[in-house]
């Protein structure tokens, strides 16, 4: 299942790299996607409970605890990220990683792909940043692999693309996609522990409660504060 | 006295004003960094004016000169 919301500029180039992911990947796989109608939570929380899918894709803007939705609400946070356990989960957002991919495991996801920080990219080179942002869930149901697995392949692929821009002189697009490459972060049952909080409270309530603890804190926050709303990509 | 990041920033301009404004195809150049979406003539405007923005920039080429070294 794919989410790929479009509201700006932005999200229209993303919206496309999901696209051309979707096209490489379904004569493998049955996709179900959010084209014909918007990627909102009541839509996508919907489907999820319907088609029960193996994999779930969003392709758009992220924050730490948030999937953006088409409109620019919240499709995923941390009070229904259980919606997606059992699943692959495959995010080309921002900083979605940090955050909900901490306790991705922890609620019975799979393995969760993310980025630990902002996705950048520049416009001189659209194609070469969606190929390597699609690389790996299009290598992962290609060889029937686990993401964790393909995560080192795509972070070498990022890299040597990367070297070509440099060698067009394409300088700003070469460090963007080295940054993007070493953000890139995977979380599965038995791999590295989530990166320790920045927050000395939420360091000491993880120490107290452990990462479900922190969880539901962190939702209590979210409840009460609401969102975030910074969105990046 | 000129310090690291003072060089660091010059090495930064350096390569932004060697940075076509536009693309091969006519639309203009952009860097989306963080919630930012800007064009060249953006960040040159608030290069003076914002600390933020010339950090992020600078960690960017400094990123890319580390994976070099690490790459030889």
């Amino acid at each position: 299942m794919a989410a790929a919301p479009k509201f700006d500029e932005v999200t229209e180039i993303s919206l496309a790299w999901c696209g051309q992911a979707m096209d490489e990947i379904a004569d493998k796989i049955d996709i179900f996607d959010f084209y014909d109608r918007e990627a909102v939570k009541g839509y996508v929380l919907q489907a999820l409970d319907d088609k029960i899918p193996q994999w779930f894709v969003h392709y758009d803007h992220g924050s730490e605890y948030v999937m953006w939705g088409d409109d620019e609400k919240p499709i995923i946070d941390l009070s229904n990220l259980d919606s997606l356990s059992g699943m692959h989960v495959y995010c080309m957002n921002c900083l979605s990683g940090k955050g909900l991919g901490a306790h991705a495991v922890s609620k019975g996801v799979l393995e969760y792909w993310g980025y630990l920080d902002s996705v950048a990219f520049t416009t001189d080179a659209i194609d070469e940043f969606g190929k390597a942002f699609n690389y790996g869930i299009v290598m992962a149901v290609a060889e029937g692999k686990w993401l964790k697995d393909v995560v080192e392949d795509t972070r070498q692929y990022g890299y040597d693309i990367a070297d070509k821009l440099r060698e067009e002189s394409k300088i700003f697009a070469a460090a963007t996609l080295v940054r993007d490459m070493n953000i890139l972060h995977v979380y599965y049952e038995g791999g590295p522990e989530p990166p320790e909080p920045e927050c000395w409270f939420s360091r000491l309530a993880k120490k107290l409660f452990g990462w479900n603890g922190l969880w539901l804190l962190r939702m209590l926050r979210q409840k009460i504060l609401g969102p975030e709303r910074a969105r990046n990509l | 006295m000129v310090t690291r990041e003072d060089e660091l920033d010059k090495e930064v301009l350096e390569v932004l004003r060697q940075q076509p404004e536009k693309n091969s195809d006519g639309t203009p150049w952009k860097l989306k960094l963080g919630s930012r979406y800007l064009t060249k003539r953006d960040i040159l405007d608030n290069w003076d004016n914002d600390n933020g923005l010339r950090r992020d920039v600078r960690k960017l080429l400094l990123g890319l000169k580390l994976h070099l070294l690490g790459r030889r």
